[in-house]
């Protein structure tokens, strides 16, 4: 196996899972303003839900994704009402503190429901490995990433082309001159979160048979998906995939050339540098940055 | 005294006052009977430590409660005051708040290296004992304080230990001079991952090993271990030694099979590692043959003391029938650290004072095999168990269970996948 092809197969990889965490997360971000410290959490129910789902069902996650998604739809609503609406629209402090806490009852919630035992989803064909271009990947990995691709680019076109996407974006450039054209911004808060929320669950279905299952794992991700919002521009679904695979290669090549231990050093150089030069984010909206609207 | 005092009366009072003394010192005494002896427990009940936390707590309660059953500690109780600490900060508030808000006057714990460090900086502040079952970290013991004990290795142990398996029998098994082993280090980069390299490095170097690599890495924010897969690929080391934690462990291993990393062994030190039972239950038949350096799975019954060899099974029995899953590794721990906890104490008779405690536990002398997990007890002037003491076994994971391999005197298996076969033809 060559070095280089690989590297490049699993940065791709790599940056479809990124963008698979941080497509919804830029949404909920970019729209609503709010800074859901409760999406890794999301991530971590989904996961569990993965296992549940096969193991009481036998269902293959990928079969899993039918009953997963209006089970998040309905997550979303509870937890949209009970927890964010209220907040919509206070200081950041009010919305950081509320859904930290929420991240925390989640967490510990999973913790005592499910023990903090690591679980790993087994599929039989799950270490399966395919050859693409002089490196290897697994089929749970390419799912993943088909499916990322194939999320961030209907969401693209669907924010490009509807009433509703263009209603989102304005929503997200300006509340205020969009509530002033007309635009119920409260009804594309509810719309964002809902569409963040199921975007995340499925990450986690898709992600269940590729990294062990356990009630915290979604800080592992959370943090990655903070910088590949921010990196590919607030409420930019093309920018959370750009900004995966931008952040997965730094991890991956910077990993091999010039140590793990650097990863992050080497990100946040250019999630910094990135930001010096366009303050919105690679395809952010213009204006959209300010946070203190 | 009053000038109209007689001798009768003088006499009287005398006699009321010791009769008020004795029945106080009587009640004293017998409050203290009935009562507990308090003791502060901090493990990381929540966060990414949970898991093994917990294991640990529940070992520890089986000690505690077969100790309460016969008979305490001269008649006392041992009691816990359990508290959450899943990160160096609580581990800080919550020393502080047992001590001074539940009153308690030593405490033990902790699951993990990142927190027994500085839980027990807030114990030497209130000049009480803190007690270690558990954590690695090197540096525990070598701050100068008087009143922190640890019954467990610590992190040079896990180094020296993983590498001493390599050079009594691995290497001879691999058919390989020690002088051509090549050895690569994979290492999670808190305390207890460096300072277990370290040590193994060290004595790597000594024995005139080939070190190849050494790679850290953060386990909180590890998602992808293919650059470093791919660089063991091209440098071909023979053994890895790596130092994980439980999801990096499962992750790394997981991505090696996928990448076809070839290796002739791999062994990792701890109980939140490749020891883990996670580790087993999540990567089935693909866990076959690795090694773990922890405590025992199953000793040779000839290797401890009668006494002994019927008490680790008395132990083994009630955790497994009460938390319904193995008794391993880190539960293991805490059951052995509370069960010599209980044996200083017995000889301070349940007085906590840092004084009487430490004096005990220096005197205490248990010979290798006269402990829990085939330990031994000797603590050495900075509080720390004699490491030729705290016997460390090699088990390696033999369908679908770790079995004890190394060393020879207690091995209830060998070793088996030595060299480990090709993926494709495992």
């Amino acid at each position: 196996m060559e070095v280089l092809p690989q590297l490049i197969v699993s940065g791709i990889v790599l940056g479809g899972i990124y963008a698979l965490v941080s497509v919804g997360l830029t949404l909920i971000f970019g729209v609503m303003r709010v800074v859901n410290f409760a999406h890794g959490e999301f991530l971590m129910l989904s996961m569990y839900l993965a296992i549940g789902l096969h193991a009481v069902l036998g269902l293959d996650p990928y079969v899993g994704l039918l009953p997963a998604i209006p089970i998040a739809l309905v997550f979303g609503v509870l937890v949209y009402y009970a927890v964010l609406r209220p907040v919509i629209g206070r200081t950041h402090v009010v919305q950081i503190f509320t859904t930290l806490g929420l991240s925390i009852v989640l967490q510990n919630a999973a913790l005592m429901l499910w023990s903090a035992n690591f679980r790993q989803l087994q599929l039989p064909y799950g270490d399966k490995v395919i050859a693409v271009w002089g490196g290897v990947l697994t089929l749970p990995q390419l799912i993943a990433f088909a499916v990322a691709a194939l999320f961030t680019l209907t969401l693209f076109a669907w924010l490009k082309l509807t009433y509703l996407g263009k209603a989102m974006r304005a929503t997200a450039q300006d509340p205020n001159a969009a509530t002033l054209v007309g635009i119920d911004t409260r009804k594309m808060f509810l719309v964002a979160f809902l569409v963040g929320t199921t975007c995340v669950a499925v990450a986690g279905m898709l992600m269940a048979p590729l990294f062990p299952t356990y009630p915290t794992v979604g800080l592992q991700f959370a943090l990655v998906a903070f910088v590949v919002v921010v990196l590919g521009g607030l409420g930019s679904a093309v920018g959370a995939l750009i900004g995966g695979l931008i952040v997965a290669f730094l991890d991956v090549m910077g990993g091999f050339y010039v140590g793990t231990a650097w990863k992050e050093v080497l990100y946040f150089i250019v999630f910094i540098s990135v930001l010096l030069i366009r303050p919105a984010g690679l395809f952010g909206q213009r204006g959209a940055e300010d946070l203190g609207n | 005294m009053a000038a109209g005092d007689t001798g009768r009366q003088r006499t009287i009072r005398l006699v009321a006052l010791l009769a008020m003394i004795g029945a106080s010192v009587g009640l004293a005494s017998e409050a203290a009977a009935q009562g507990e002896i308090k003791i502060g427990v901090l493990q990381p009940l929540s966060g990414p430590m949970a898991a093994e936390g917990r294991r640990q707590l529940n070992g520890m309660e089986i000690v505690r409660d077969m100790v309460n059953e016969r008979g305490g500690i001269g008649g006392k109780k041992l009691a816990w005051v359990v508290a959450d600490a899943p990160d160096a900060t609580a581990a800080t508030n919550e020393a502080a708040r047992l001590i001074s808000q539940e009153g308690v006057k030593l405490l033990s714990g902790t699951l993990s290296s990142s927190l027994c460090v500085p839980a027990s900086e807030v114990a030497a502040r209130n000049n009480i004992v803190y007690w270690e079952v558990s954590c690695v970290d090197p540096r525990f013991n070598i701050r100068g304080y008087k009143n922190v004990f640890r019954t467990e290795i610590d992190a040079n142990g896990f180094g020296w230990y993983n590498i001493e398996f390599i050079r009594d029998t691995l290497h001879k098994k691999l058919g390989i001079e020690l002088k051509d082993l090549k050895v690569a280090f994979l290492s999670e980069d808190s305390a207890f991952g460096q300072g277990t390299t370290e040590a193994g490095k060290k004595r790597a170097q000594e024995l005139g090993m080939q070190i190849v690599a050494v790679d850290l890495y953060n386990r909180n924010t590890m998602t992808d271990f293919t650059p470093i897969i791919l660089k063991l690929k091209s440098i071909r080391p023979d053994v890895i030694v790596a130092s994980c934690y439980t999801n990096d462990a499962i992750l790394f291993w997981k991505q090696a099979k996928q990448l076809d990393l070839q290796v002739k062994a791999v062994l990792g030190a701890g109980s939140v590692s490749f020891g883990s039972p996670d580790f087993g239950k999540s990567l089935g038949k693909d866990a076959e043959g690795v090694f773990a350096l922890v405590e025992p799975a199953g000793l040779n019954p000839k290797s401890v003391s009668k006494e002994m060899a019927s008490l680790e099974a008395e132990i083994g029995k009630r955790y497994e029938a009460k938390f319904n899953e193995k008794y391993a590794a880190s539960a293991q721990l805490g059951a052995a650290g509370v069960w010599i906890l209980a044996e200083v104490l017995r000889m301070t008779a349940g007085d906590l004072s840092p004084d009487k405690v430490r004096a005990a536990a220096l005197k205490l002398d248990i010979p290798l095999g006269g402990a829990p997990n085939g330990w031994g007890v000797k603590f050495r002037e900075d509080g720390q168990n004699t490491l030729e003491r705290v016997q460390h076994y090699m088990l390696q994971w033999q369908d679908g269970r770790l079995v004890t391999v190394w060393p020879e005197r207690f091995a209830v298996s060998s070793a088996k996948l030595v060299p480990l076969p090709k993926w494709s033809e495992r």
